[in-house]
């Protein structure tokens, strides 16, 4: 075992060694050192988002070429990347909540250049139709739901309301 | 600095105690310790203390307060700063724990710190303090180291080879225990450092 160097002194016994200030001073160093290092890193990461922030655009249909052909791919393209923006999830989650017994959803029209949804449904009777509006109108996505049309009906021998109506989000 | 001559000073091994653990009681410990070696007289000293690594025995030295008031009224009306006070026997050791260093040998050895009246000796094993005397210098020098050796391995089953180091004049020499060289006075005191309170002795071949 290294043996260290044999320290007594009458003078100084309570005073602290050099070694532990050396040391203290070296810790208190590399302290500053992190903390500066870390004010870098944290403006680099505020401008970096900055730019990132800046950067984010919304998605943009590709630009159309006059070839028919490309014209048509463009067209389908562009149809993929609307059924993308829309925001199906939210929709979904809008009208599972207004859903009522009483009424049956046939079918389901979003347009995203509207930014509108219409919506055919049968209904049992009009107080089922009158309860699915208000349903769909306290749904924070749907705006400005709307009663296009409404019309009595049969389904199969019984009487029955169609009909339909359109929704912004 | 100032050089405490042996002869002034006392010194003591204080063995590890798993018990102690605050600076405190390190120093009643301390203070127990010399009140055992050195009795009541002890409690006029002031006490310093060398803590080795964990578990390991350490070394302790006191010296009377009231000759350190002395030195420090000296010093004082002297214009000089204190800034140091050592034992001779922390510069010899030191001085051979760098001879061992060098030489990188085992740190197993005895020291003998020789000045024209007083003869500490000091057996480290294995790089720790086991033993430490601190006797008048008898007539026959030599004799006395022997016969002090010799005695020490028993009591502490030391191996009889281990080497000796002789610590005088400031230098360190490393001789065989069998052949100890004859020593003579040479006292020193006319060319002493001012700050310096040890006499010194001089080696015969």
């Amino acid at each position: 075992m290294a043996m260290k160097s044999v320290y007594l002194n009458y003078t100084n016994r309570a005073q602290t060694p050099l070694a532990v200030w050396l040391l203290l001073l070296t810790g208190a160093l590399m302290l500053t050192i992190v903390l500066m290092r870390f004010q870098q890193i944290k403006a680099h990461n505020a401008e970096l988002q900055t730019k990132l922030a800046t950067r984010a655009e919304p998605v943009t249909a590709p630009v159309v070429a006059d070839n028919p052909q490309i014209k048509k791919e463009a067209e389908a393209v562009n149809g993929a990347i609307r059924d993308i923006v829309i925001p199906w999830p939210l929709l979904w989650k809008a009208l599972e909540a207004a859903n009522d017994d009483g009424v049956q959803m046939l079918v389901l029209e979003p347009n995203v250049k509207t930014r509108t949804v219409r919506m055919s449904l049968i209904a049992l009777n009009h107080a089922a139709m009158w309860a699915y509006l208000k349903n769909l109108n306290q749904q924070s996505v749907l705006q400005y739901v709307r009663l296009i049309s409404s019309e009595a009906t049969d389904v199969n021998g019984q009487h029955a309301v169609a009909f339909l109506v359109e929704a912004t989000w | 600095m100032l050089v405490l001559s042996n002869a002034f000073v006392r010194y003591a091994v204080l063995t590890w105690n798993d018990e102690i653990k605050t600076k405190q009681e390190r120093s009643v410990y301390l203070q127990h310790s010399f009140l055992q070696h050195f009795g009541e007289v002890s409690k006029h000293w002031l006490l310093c203390e060398h803590l080795a690594g964990y578990g390991q025995a350490s070394i302790a030295s006191g010296i009377d307060q009231v000759l350190f008031k002395q030195l420090e009224a000296i010093f004082a009306a002297a214009d000089m700063p204190l800034k140091a006070a050592h034992p001779l026997l922390m510069l010899a050791m030191n001085q051979a724990l760098v001879y061992f260093k060098k030489s990188k040998l085992q740190q197993s050895f005895w020291l003998a710190c020789f000045e024209s009246e007083r003869l500490a000796l000091v057996l480290i094993v294995q790089g720790e303090w086991k033993l430490v005397h601190n006797v008048s210098l008898e007539p026959d020098a030599n004799l006395q180291l022997h016969t002090l050796i010799q005695r020490e391995t028993v009591l502490e089953n030391a191996d009889e080879s281990l080497p000796v180091l002789l610590f005088a004049d400031g230098e360190i020499r490393q001789v065989d225990s069998r052949s100890l060289p004859s020593m003579q006075a040479v006292s020193q005191t006319e060319s002493m450092q001012p700050t310096s309170c040890f006499v010194q002795r001089k080696w015969v071949a």
